[in-house]
C-alpha cells in the first residue's frame, strides 16, 4: 500500500485561505486522496471542504475521472508461448562457451561503460599487431581472423548486476542515515 | 522503518533458485510474467516489443541468481530491471514513436479491448476513443512520470519502492506523480462527469 501522511493541514476550518490549492506548492493530498491513503476522518474533511469550494471540487472530480479512464484500460494477455520462449533462451543462453559467460560476470562494474571501447581497443590492437610488418608471423594480405568478442551481450549481462549492486548501496547508505538518527 | 526479519516469499524462492531450485524460478516467473509485460506494455504501447522487453527482465534476474542477496525486496529489483529496459527503449525509439503519432497511427490494441458483447457499434466506438485518448495521455508524459505512475497506479508499488526504482527521494516521486496526475486531470476533464 502506498504510505500516506497527516496531510490535512488547512482543512479544519472553512477559510478559504486555507485550500490547499491556495496554500501553495503541490496539493499532494489530493494524490492521497486518489490513492486511498488518507484516513477516512482526513477524507471527509477534504470532501466537506470540496464541497464548499467549487476549484476543489472540480479537482477532486478530475482526479476522480483519471482514476476511472485509467482502470478502464486493460491490457492483453500474454502470449501462450512467452514461457517456452523464455526457456529456450535460457537453454541457448547455457550452450554459450564458459569464457563468454565468464566475461560477463568477471568485469568490475565500473568497467562496464568502458567495456565497449575496450573490446574495440583490442580488436583494433590485435588487428594492426597481425598485420604488422615487424610481428614475426607477418605475410601480406593474410587475412585477420580475430573471434569477435560479443561486448553487447557482456554489457547487458553486468547491467542487472550493475542494477543490484547500486540498489545494495542505496539500502546500506540508508540503513547508515537511519543508524545515527 | 522497514523490518527484514523474515525474508519476503519472492527474496525466498529467488535463494532456491541460487541454490539450483529450477522449480523455484517457474514459480517466480508464474507469479511475476503478468505485471511485469503488463508494466512495460503499458510503458511502450507494443505487446512484441513489451514480450520483448519482458524476455530480457526475467532472462536477467535468471543470470543474476548466483549472485543474489535478499537486500531488497524482490518486485523493487525486478521492476527496476524492467523500468531501466523500457526507458532505454523509449529513449532509443522516441523519433519512430513521434513519427507514428504525427502519422495519427490508431494505437494498437484498443480495438481489442472492445468486449464482444458491448451493445452498439456506436459505444464500442465511443469506447475506442476514450481508450486511444487514455494511451495517448499516458504516451505523452515524460517516460520517468509515466513509469511512476504507471507503478503507483497498476503494480501498488509503494513510494520507497518506486524511490528506489526511479533513483529518486521519496519526495521526488510525490512531486513526479503529482505532476503527472495534473497533467492527465487536465487531458482526460471531459471525462468527468
Ligand atoms: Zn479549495
Amino acid at each position: 500500500m502506498h504510505t500516506g501522511n497527516s496531510v490535512t493541514n488547512g482543512l479544519h476550518s472553512p477559510d478559504p485561505a486555507q485550500c490547499p490549492l491556495q496554500a501553495g506548492g503541490e496539493a499532494v493530498i489530493f494524490l492521497h486522496w486518489m490513492e486511498g491513503s488518507l484516513n477516512p476522518e482526513e477524507s471527509a474533511l477534504l470532501e466537506r471542504h470540496a464541497a464548499a469550494c467549487p476549484s476543489c471540487h472540480s479537482v477532486l472530480q478530475g482526479h476522480q475521472a483519471v482514476r476511472s479512464a485509467l482502470d478502464d484500460w486493460q491490457p492483453e494477455e500474454v502470449s501462450p508461448d512467452f514461457t517456452r520462449k523464455l526457456y529456450a533462451a535460457i537453454a541457448q543462453e547455457r550452450r554459450l562457451p564458459w569464457w563468454k559467460r565468464a566475461l560477463a560476470w568477471a568485469a568490475p562494474v565500473p568497467a562496464r561503460a568502458a567495456l565497449p571501447l575496450a573490446a574495440s581497443c583490442l580488436l583494433l590492437l590485435g588487428a594492426i599487431l597481425f598485420q604488422s610488418p615487424f610481428s614475426p608471423g607477418f605475410k601480406a594480405k593474410q587475412p585477420v581472423i580475430v573471434e569477435r568478442v560479443d561486448v553487447e551481450q557482456a554489457d547487458r549481462s553486468l547491467d542487472d548486476l550493475n542494477l543490484l549492486r547500486e540498489l545494495h548501496e542505496e539500502l546500506k547508505l540508508e540503513g547508515a542515515t537511519a543508524g545515527n538518527l | 522503518m522497514a523490518s527484514v526479519a523474515m525474508p519476503e516469499w519472492d527474496a525466498e524462492l529467488m535463494l532456491r533458485v541460487r541454490e539450483g531450485d529450477e522449480a523455484s524460478f517457474s514459480l517466480l516467473l508464474e507469479r511475476h510474467r503478468r505485471p511485469v509485460v503488463h508494466f512495460l506494455f503499458r510503458m511502450v504501447q507494443n505487446q512484441a516489443v513489451a514480450e520483448e522487453l519482458a524476455q530480457e527482465v526475467f532472462l536477467r534476474v535468471y543470470r543474476s541468481r548466483e549472485t543474489y542477496e535478499p537486500t531488497a525486496k524482490f518486485t523493487t529489483w525486478l521492476f527496476r530491471i524492467a523500468t531501466h529496459l523500457a526507458l532505454n527503449w523509449i529513449r532509443d525509439n522516441r523519433n519512430e514513436r513521434l513519427q507514428t503519432s504525427l502519422d495519427g497511427e490508431v494505437l494498437e490494441g484498443a480495438v481489442r479491448q472492445v468486449s464482444d458483447n458491448a451493445p452498439s457499434i456506436e459505444q464500442h466506438l465511443l469506447r475506442d476513443a476514450r481508450l486511444a485518448e487514455i494511451r495517448s495521455a499516458i504516451e505523452a508524459l515524460p517516460a520517468k512520470q509515466r513509469a511512476a505512475v504507471l507503478m503507483h497506479k497498476y503494480e501498488e508499488l509503494d513510494y520507497a519502492q518506486i524511490a528506489q526504482i526511479l533513483e529518486c527521494s521519496e519526495s521526488a516521486v510525490k512531486s513526479l506523480l503529482f505532476r503527472a496526475y495534473e497533467t492527465l486531470r487536465l487531458k482526460l476533464a471531459r471525462f468527468a462527469r
